[in-house]
């Protein structure tokens, strides 16, 4: 059983912690030591680093975000995973700054060898059921690759929480039934239960607990055990630290087949990685 | 009375369907992208604006990736440094920056900048959205005035719900002492709205680039009792000015409003005479 991190930003440290809200950064666990992030961002380093966290497989996230500071393009994320088959690269559709965002991602998955896609609505600042979308996720479900979307809060500069709602994802499910949606950081903040629930509902839609502190897992998602196929591990790293996540999982007083879930193998079925 | 271009577009990085655009104003066989290479220097700025009789025009940046094209505020600060007939108008894309009303001010301040040219329909906003509302406060305070984009727009990706001029009613009521230019004055269907708030609003003007101007007093049929809110302007490397002016000077109003129109209130709104 392998372990994947679904939510793993490639993004330089000091980028990232420059776009953080100055009041917040005490938030972030900068204490252990292998997470530095410019050190682990090389080609080594960051195999060097997935093997020191017990971590199989990173979905390595493109973010083109100017207003919140954030932009490790799609052609910069594509060539830092080449070579590197532990990295599954997701690439950034931004609506507002490209004119045929659908042309757009089929070049990302075609050319640049892309494996999913990442939105970001609260940073780009959009409702994710809005008619500017739509095409992108048309594309995405005949591409046949996965769709994280970023749900709840964010404590970056410039994001805006009512494009978060998970709500709003009910109309995407339904509207692309096909198309397999991760509501990222499960509805963080104060949406945990209209999250978990939307994945009961549709068929399509997990979420992941990514930038969730794992040991209260439970009192956000009482039922977690029940939904546990519905499920992904992810750290949202180099904010938490990979290991000590991992580890708390592991001592949830949950099965051991639905931490087997949650930790990699349902993000093993939706991404087709061998076990 | 100096005359004066409100609206020039000095980009070179520009998507394809706008050269062709570019194209139906070039005499037949002139290649557009060597038209601009030729133009688009110090010199050949200059030159075009000596051969099309103006004294200023306005030379707007432009950030609009999925629409038209860019000339970040940088690289215009750059163009039009040294060239003291181009006034340079900043673009702020509340889609690139966090800060809209922190980015205006550091044009103002240190790049030099005399006023912002807002895009809702290329950068897909609501003008009366409070997104923007911090930077037409700033705005009011530099004291500099804020071109806004309404009505149509040929290009693809185009929004056009976004230019309905009635927006910046809103704007126009929460700003007071904003001077706010409704550019293309409503183009297409809402010609009445946008004089409506020019005449309304005490520093509301209404700008006519991109109309075909032998045309504007269908489109306004009180242009000459309310001249001192319109201004001139061409939309070049679009439609050239030189044609525009003499389409302006031949029309059944009296000279004194042409004057305003061509130049004199744009002396005014950007200071460009000593005794006003």
């Amino acid at each position: 059983m392998p372990v994947v991190d679904f939510h793993f930003h490639v993004t330089r440290g000091e980028d990232y912690l420059r776009s953080i809200k100055p009041g917040l950064r005490a938030l972030l666990e900068w204490k252990d030591s292998t997470g530095v992030p410019s050190q682990v961002l090389t080609r080594d380093g960051v195999t060097r680093f997935l093997d020191s966290q017990g971590v199989d497989y990173a979905v390595a996230l493109a973010e083109i975000s100017y207003a919140s500071t954030i932009h490790p393009n799609n052609e910069d994320v594509a060539e830092f995973c080449q070579g590197i088959p532990r990295l599954i690269p997701f690439c950034h559709i931004n609506p507002f700054l490209a004119g045929r965002p659908a042309q757009l991602l089929e070049q990302c998955v075609k050319d640049l060898g892309f494996k999913g896609l990442k939105l970001h609505p609260t940073f780009n600042q959009y409702y994710p059921n809005e008619s500017l979308i739509y095409p992108v996720y048309a594309r995405a479900e005949e591409l046949g690759i996965p769709v994280i979307i970023h749900t709840g809060s964010s404590t970056l500069a410039g994001s805006r929480l009512k494009y978060g709602d998970p709500l709003c994802l009910d109309d995407v499910a339904v509207d692309f039934p096909q198309l397999r949606i991760i509501q990222a950081h499960g509805g963080r903040g104060f949406w945990y239960d209209r999250a978990l629930f939307l994945t009961r509902l549709h068929e399509n839609l997990y979420v992941d607990v990514s930038g969730l502190p794992p040991q209260r897992l439970l009192s956000y998602y009482p039922e977690l055990e029940k939904s546990a196929d519905k499920v992904l591990f992810g750290t949202d790293w180099p904010g938490p630290s990979v290991r000590a996540n991992i580890a708390a999982i592991r001592a949830l007083p949950l099965s051991e087949v639905a931490k087997n879930k949650i930790l990699g193998e349902n993000a093993a079925k939706i991404l087709g990685l061998e076990g | 009375m100096p005359v004066v271009d409100f609206h020039i577009h000095p980009t070179k990085d520009i998507l394809p369907w706008v050269y062709d655009w570019i194209e139906g104003f070039l005499p037949p066989g002139e290649d557009p992208r060597r038209y601009l290479e030729k133009t688009l220097t110090k010199e050949g700025i200059v030159r075009f604006l000596d051969e099309n009789g103006l004294d200023y025009a306005v030379a707007l940046a432009e950030q609009n990736p999925r629409c038209s094209g860019v000339i970040t505020n940088g690289e215009l600060a750059d163009f039009c440094n040294g060239v003291d007939r181009l006034i340079p108008f900043a673009d702020v894309n509340p889609h690139l920056t966090a800060a809209p009303a922190r980015e205006l001010d550091r044009c103002v301040k240190d790049l030099g900048f005399r006023g912002v040219k807002l895009y809702p329909v290329y950068q897909l906003f609501y003008p009366n959205d409070r997104t923007l509302y911090p930077l037409y406060e700033k705005a009011q305070d530099l004291g500099v005035p804020v071109m806004v984009h309404t009505g149509t727009s040929i290009f693809q990706g185009v929004r056009v719900k976004y230019g309905n001029p009635l927006l910046m009613d809103d704007v126009a009521v929460d700003f007071p002492d904003l001077t706010l230019i409704l550019v293309h004055g409503g183009r297409g269907f809402w010609y009445e709205s946008a004089f409506y708030l020019a005449r309304f609003h005490p520093k509301v003007y209404l700008e006519i680039a991109g109309l075909p101007p032998q045309r504007l007093l269908e489109y306004f049929p009180e242009l000459e009792q309310y001249a001192d809110k319109v201004l001139f302007g061409s939309d070049w490397p679009g439609p050239h000015p030189k044609k525009n002016i003499q389409a302006i000077r031949e029309l059944s109003i009296g000279e004194e409003a042409k004057v305003k129109i061509l130049g004199g209130n744009a002396a005014r709104i950007l200071r460009l005479l000593n005794n006003t």
